[in-house]
């Protein structure tokens, strides 16, 4: 049995746990009035996080639980406030030149390191020189490529003091970019864009983020960090903002088993947990209320098809597979209305208006009957009928559900025959990077919340282009969004883009992704936003009930 | 004693040699490398990356340069995790899974012990009939749910004890651990212990004990136990390796930082030093284990020689 299953053995455990205590006055899980008012005093949280941190230095992260724990300890020159909104970090003001090429940045005075020494210009010419530095080996280093020299840099073609990123004077930083990049100020207050202090970097070494070595200057300090085991944190009080900051510590553990994480949350040693199973919400909803906390999140459940080998190099057919599949069904009742059903490659993002295709709006019997013309129109018919391979990751139970869902749509409605092929997760990988699988698993999540991300996948020249995808036309579309300045230009173009995309039916959007958390009723704090920023130093704990 | 050691030991060298070289190759083998993500990090940098773990030289290169390094101790920083090396990962990691394998197997041992050997002295008894149950239920509830049973039942309906965590191996915390992991072994050592004292309890010199009017005490704890205990001892070398290396599943359900979940982690992300660091351990555990048992085998009983 894998560790997947166990964990839905484990939720069916929860699940009869809950049916059994939803009678009884006090539901399972709540804490009594006592050991909240303990821990409201005590102002100690306690969060979760679904993976292992890989490392402590913020230029070389590159995944969620990393990015989580560098946001409490560093500080960018910009942060998002809890609604996600992007607001002053060790910047105070900025401001961008017309053309969006030159961005000015005032750092405020006052910001500190944890040693004492102020926070400068210098720290973030240090900080983004090191991550472009190839010697560094930053995984995230192409993220900086917008600016101007980063990729000759990265390409080892010239040196890192090239990078046009200037300390005018202490406290003055100037980014000249090669485009405008509307995203940067959202790429700021991620963790490879946050200062390190040099002197430690250059006298540790690796050996710098240990806890006591670690100089930071982020809301909280790193006090101890067991291998596998809670990473404890403290306030930091040099933190420029400290007394805006009401938790005294933090603790995260490291949980892979998100039911694991749900038994802790109910048992009363986390207060916060990343994720839980689906097939625990209804009950979890029953027992909680309001601490389970869904709300859209910036990625997309998506499949791929290669169009450039049979059978999917005939978009008819394509158009038949993309409209033979009910996503309200998937999303309302396999996915018990926890997803929204998705008709583009884009999720709804602030400030993009979504797409949404014709045929999104067609009664269901048209829309197959659309799909079975389709279908015919390529060549296929009950005694000719598609037989193809779709390849997976088989590590995920939920989604192991919607595509046998979607194998018995196609079935259906189209009589084709899609074959479940799922595979390890690294295993697939390869696979889609040599082009292998004729239809894939596609899905994508948010660098920044920024319709660019998603439509970047399916360039021309595109790094997760695995269907070898090629539309002039759409490669013109998305390169004159990128190029522009103007806010309602580039919606106009990705817009534009997303309509040839949707003709051309390269991917199957299934549904937008969703962040589920368990939140106690007395951390005070949270709010729900797009890109799932829950920053410490924001939260506090409260007794429930206060204003 | 000390030759059979010594050739023991110096037998185990071409056998680790062998696990070193078939882990090594079976993990090259596999498909996908510790560097493919799903958001591809660039042609240049990952060049760099694989340079720095030397994954750019041939193979039998890269096999020399692990065995070089092991000779001196050191098992390579991880792939996966950037702050630590493996050593470091083992250092920490090993003392818990020795700790929660070594108590689940002391209590089966405790329980089992004498459970085995009440039942054995009167059988079809009602101890008899509790020892089978007891046995069955451990046989047939594995681990993966027993744990999460009792973390229902004793950390969050009852909360006596914590949901998990290792609070620095406090008995709080690894009360739950432990006797999820104890319970098969609990029904192992009560068969065990069973059917060996029945086998004991039937052999001339008992009954010749018996007939001189010696106690029940006397005759399970003074006659009989030390030859019953000769299968225990033969299980025990596996069940130690089986007990720190299988607490993987309590690991994750309780959320222990042991090196269980590493191994099963660095699998999946074809952490390579990792999964070599931690299948070296357990295979010299194997072999340290299995030297033991023979060794506690020979001093219970003087007819084994040790050669």
């Amino acid at each position: 049995m894998s560790f997947r299953s166990r964990g839905t053995l484990f939720s069916c455990m929860l699940l009869l746990l809950g049916a059994c205590t939803s009678g009884d006055s006090t539901p399972v899980g709540t804490l009594t009035t006592q050991k909240i008012a303990a821990r409201v005093a005590q102002q100690h949280l306690n969060r979760h996080l679904s993976a292992a941190v890989r490392t402590f230095d913020p230029l070389m992260n590159q995944d969620v639980p990393g990015t989580t724990v560098a946001q409490d300890l560093f500080e960018g020159l910009l942060r998002t406030d809890p609604a996600g909104k992007i607001i002053a970090g060790v910047a105070q003001q900025w401001e961008c030149s017309v053309d969006g090429l030159t961005w000015t940045f005032h750092l405020r005075h006052n910001a500190l390191w944890s040693n004492g020494d102020k926070v400068s210009a210098n720290d973030f010419v240090y900080a983004w020189r090191r991550m472009v530095n190839p010697a560094t080996t930053a995984p995230m280093a192409q993220e900086l490529a917008p600016i101007v020299g980063a990729s000759q840099i990265m390409s080892g073609k010239a040196a890192p003091q090239t990078l046009a990123v200037k300390a005018l004077d202490d406290y003055t930083l100037q980014v000249q970019l090669n485009v405008p990049t509307p995203y940067l100020e959202y790429m700021l207050t991620t963790s490879f864009m946050m200062p390190v202090h040099e002197a430690t970097v250059a006298r540790e070494g690796r050996g710098w983020t240990r806890p006591g070595v670690m100089v930071n200057n982020g809301a909280f300090l790193l006090k101890s960090v067991s291998i596998n085991g809670p990473i404890e944190m403290e306030k930091n009080p040099r933190y420029w903002d400290a007394d805006a900051v009401r938790l005294t510590g933090v603790t995260y553990y490291a949980l892979p088993d998100s039911s694991a994480a749900t038994s802790r949350f109910l048992a009363g040693d986390l207060d916060v947990t990343d994720r839980f199973q689906m097939e625990d919400f209804d009950w979890l909803r029953n027992s909680l209320g309001a601490q389970v906390r869904i709300s859209p999140y910036t990625g997309t459940v998506m499949l791929g098809m290669h169009a450039g080998k049979p059978p999917f190099d005939s978009k008819p057919l394509r158009r038949a597979m993309v409209l033979a599949i009910d996503r309200e069904m998937i999303t309302q009742h396999l996915m018990k209305g926890q997803y929204e059903a998705a008709y583009g490659i884009v999720p709804p993002l602030p400030g993009y208006p979504p797409f949404r295709p014709a045929w999104a709006d067609l009664r269901d019997s048209d829309r197959i009957a659309l799909a079975r013309k389709y279908y015919a129109e390529a060549g296929y018919s009950p005694q000719h009928p598609l037989d193809v391979e779709f390849n997976y990751n088989s590590g995920n139970p939920e989604m192991n559900l919607v595509f046998d869902a979607m194998a018995a749509m196609w079935r259906q409605h189209l009589g084709a025959n899609v074959r479940l092929a799922g595979e390890d997760w690294k295993v697939h990988l390869q696979n889609r990077e040599i082009h292998k699988p004729r239809m894939f698993w596609w899905a994508w999540i948010a660098d920044y919340p920024d319709p660019q991300t998603f439509m970047a996948l399916p360039l021309t020249n595109g790094e997760q282009n695995y269907g070898r995808y090629h539309n002039a036309q759409y490669d013109a579309h998305v390169k004159a969004a990128m190029a522009t300045a103007s806010r309602d230009e580039r919606n106009a173009q990705f817009n534009a883009a997303e309509r040839v995309l949707d003709a051309d039916a390269v991917a199957i959007p299934i549904y937008y992704y969703r962040t589920r958390h368990l939140v106690r009723d007395f951390v005070r704090g949270w709010e729900d936003n797009p890109m799932d920023n829950h920053l410490s130093r924001d939260l506090y704990l409260e007794m429930p009930g206060t204003q | 004693m000390w030759r059979f050691l010594l050739s023991r030991l110096l037998s185990a060298i071409p056998t680790m040699l062998a696990i070193i070289t078939l882990a090594f190759m079976l993990l090259r083998a596999a498909p996908g490398g510790p560097f493919d993500a799903e958001k591809e990090i660039g042609a240049e940098v990952k060049a760099k990356i694989e340079h720095a773990y030397h994954l750019d030289e041939p193979l039998p290169k890269q096999y020399l340069r692990y065995l070089v390094q092991l000779a001196h101790g050191d098992l390579g920083p991880s792939f996966q995790y950037l702050d630590n090396s493996v050593n470091q990962y083992i250092a920490e990691g090993f003392p818990v899974d020795l700790k929660v394998g070594g108590f689940a197997l002391l209590l089966a041992c405790l329980v089992g012990i004498p459970l085995g050997a009440r039942a054995a002295w009167r059988r079809n008894g009602l101890v008899d009939r509790v020892a089978a149950a007891v046995s069955l239920v451990g046989v047939s509830i594995p681990v993966y749910v027993a744990a999460p049973l009792m973390i229902l039942v004793f950390a969050v309906t009852l909360q006596w004890f914590p949901a998990g965590d290792w609070g620095g191996g406090a008995w709080r915390y690894l009360v739950l651990p432990v006797v999820s992991l104890a319970l098969p072994y609990i029904a192992y050592v009560t068969r065990i212990m069973r059917a060996s004292f029945i086998d004991v309890l039937e052999q001339p010199y008992i009954r010749t004990a018996r007939a001189k009017g010696l106690g029940t005490r006397d005759i399970l704890f003074r006659h009989a136990l030390r030859p019953a205990l000769m299968p225990l001892a033969a299980f025990l070398g596996p069940a130690i390796v089986g007990a720190i290396t299988g607490s993987i599943v309590v690991e994750t359900t309780f959320g222990l930082p042991g090196i269980g979940r590493s191994f099963v982690e660095g699998a999946f992300n074809r952490d390579y030093t990792m999964v070599m660091g931690v299948t070296i351990l357990y295979g010299a555990l194997i072999i340290i284990a299995n030297l033991v048992a023979d060794v506690m085998q020979a001093l219970l009983d003087p007819r084994v020689r040790l050669h």
